[in-house]
């Protein structure tokens, strides 16, 4: 599904991915883990041409999107992403930021939109939210509008860059719930993420990143209780405790 | 904020009840001060009365002058807004290789997209840095010289290079000196507007697939627009006021007939009084019913006051 061979990406002097290799399989659930600063959220920005990379090639089911001809809104079509920071549209209702993509990207008619959005968000449990305005939603409310917000799109993949960080602890469930019925559909995910409980749930692989590169890549079990990697090591031992 | 426990989307606000009283106390207050004065005979207020219906004209040459400046104003400083706030971006982000030649996009991006790359990215190299360095060097003349001497220059200007306008000329002078400065104010306040968007909202909006066009008019232009209705009032409101300065290159407005009643007819005390008043009359409502209707329309998260506070930080309010 999706395969990345050789990516580079610097920011001015700061060199922050050397020479990625990966490789994620239709229906696999990929959890990235590393130090803050390793270079994770770029790799998944990259994946979506939100940041396009220096040098390196990625194919998503064969089409190379780092090609120049390829428009990156077409990319990113494929390509859902939820962010760390709640990002969803300040101006709009709950159901208003899950048509705006329907109606604009995929030019559905209005009542379709409105008719697929509201699905979308009944589907992650806020079929009472729908009028709500962001602000007036709690953060684990806003991160399941934003993952209807992807999913409307109909992605091929999809990319969570620490959804639930900026969340007080009693909504982090609700979402990584949400994300488990997902992954539980087949849904192809790649996941930044410091929940040690989904990742050994729910993974089918763990990767660990350590200053631009791949350090080791293994099941839940390989990488949490025999980690190969001093790097790797080092770093769960302290997030485990 | 309540946290999802209200099902109302928006609070709607009463009646503004205690502004309301507000602005009755301040009439009530200055009307009985002028009939105080009156009494005591420093007022004539019959002179007031008598001549009141005469300010009706020059009342509507200010009105008119600075809604048509205004206007105008806003549509040439959206565009300044908006060079002022993403040159710089457009500038540093490379990419694509800013010389690429015609032949190898073709190999690119084939026939019908090459010219459009090419032509683009040319624009964007040779076009991008002097509009916005023009920009920036129109918005810091206007907000560094005094209006009063901006008027002078304009109506010099004009006089020279306009008199075939005739009487009209004075009127025109008045019309672009308002519009010239209001633009530098008003794309100050409008790159600060979009600005305040943050990049979060933009990336989400790439994030679902919408074209940069599409982000703009969905996503930034309805944000901004509802950051910059305060500071804008702020800026017609100024703008108002300084219109006053046009009677200095005979445009017929309030001022200048407020000149008129004080010198020709002996009354300088009531004639400025009787002005002022006028002023007022025009201003408050306007700012009262503006505050009010955007207070009702505000969403939930996304006030107003951030921006004014920024704006005002940033040496944005005119003085006088």
């Amino acid at each position: 599904m999706i395969r990345i061979r050789g990516l580079h990406k610097s920011f001015d002097d700061l060199h922050v991915l050397r020479g990625i290799d990966l490789d994620v399989n239709k229906g696999d659930v990929l959890c990235v883990i590393g130090p803050s600063g390793s270079g994770k959220s770029t790799l998944l920005r990259c994946i979506n041409l939100l940041i396009r990379p220096d040098r390196g090639d990625i194919f998503l089911e064969n089409v190379r999107v780092t090609a120049p001809e390829i428009r990156p809104e077409w990319v990113r079509q494929q390509v859902g992403m939820v962010f760390q920071s709640l990002n969803l549209f300040m101006h709009l209702t709950a159901l208003k930021n899950v048509t705006l993509g329907l109606a604009r990207v995929k030019k559905l008619d209005p009542a379709n939109a409105r008719e697929r959005a509201r699905s979308e968000l009944e589907k992650v449990g806020l079929a009472d939210k729908l009028n709500a305005y962001p602000a007036q939603l709690s953060g684990g409310q806003q991160q399941r509008v934003a993952i209807a917000r992807a999913l409307a799109m109909d992605p091929k993949v999809m990319l969570f860059d620490e959804p639930t960080s900026a969340l007080d602890p009693e909504f982090i469930h609700e979402v990584l719930d949400v994300m488990t019925k997902l992954a539980d559909e087949g849904m192809t995910m790649l996941v930044v993420t410091h929940e040690m409980g989904f990742a050994k749930n729910v993974a089918d692989a763990i990767i660990f990143i350590d200053r631009g590169q791949i350090v080791e890549r293994g099941t839940a079990e390989e990488i949490f209780e025999r980690p190969g990697h001093d790097r790797t090591k080092a770093f769960v031992s302290k997030i485990l405790g | 904020m309540g946290r999802g426990t209200t099902s109302r989307t928006r609070p709607r606000r009463r009646f503004p009840v205690r502004s309301a009283i507000a602005v009755a106390v301040l009439v009530g207050v200055l009307v009985g001060f002028l009939v105080f004065l009156g009494s005591v005979g420093i007022l004539d207020l019959r002179f007031i009365v008598n001549n009141w219906n005469s300010l009706y004209g020059p009342a509507w040459i200010s009105l008119s002058l600075t809604i048509a400046s205004f206007l105008l104003g806003f549509a040439i400083a959206m565009p300044l807004g908006l060079i002022r706030a993403y040159g710089l971006g457009i500038l540093r982000r490379r990419e694509r290789p800013e010389n690429l030649s015609y032949r190898r996009a073709k190999e690119v991006f084939g026939r019908s997209r090459a010219l459009r790359v090419v032509l683009g990215l040319r624009v964007r190299r040779l076009a991008v840095a002097p509009a916005y360095g023009a920009a920036t060097g129109y918005v810091e003349a206007i907000r560094g010289t005094p209006f009063f001497v901006q008027t002078w220059l304009v109506f010099y200007f004009a006089v020279s290079a306009l008199s075939g306008l005739g009487s009209q000329v004075y009127y025109t002078a008045g019309l672009l000196a308002l519009t010239i400065n209001t633009i530098g104010y008003q794309a100050e306040v409008l790159r600060a507007g979009f600005q305040s968007v943050g990049q979060a909202q933009i990336d989400a909006a790439k994030a679902i697939g919408m074209r940069s066009r599409q982000i703009f008019a969905r996503i930034t232009l309805p944000q901004s627009l509802r950051l910059v209705i305060l500071p804008l009032t702020n800026e017609w409101i100024s703008l108002f006021k300084a219109s006053a300065i046009l009677s200095f290159i005979a445009v017929q407005d309030l001022m200048f007939q407020s000149k008129n009643l004080g010198s020709n007819l002996g009354h300088p005390l009531e004639a400025f009084v009787m002005v002022a008043a006028m002023y007022l009359i025009i201003n408050i409502p306007l700012s009262k019913v503006v505050t009010y209707v955007e207070r009702r329309r505000r969403i939930p998260g996304l006030g107003a006051l951030p921006l004014e506070i920024r704006a005002a930080r940033a040496g944005l309010a005119r003085g006088g």
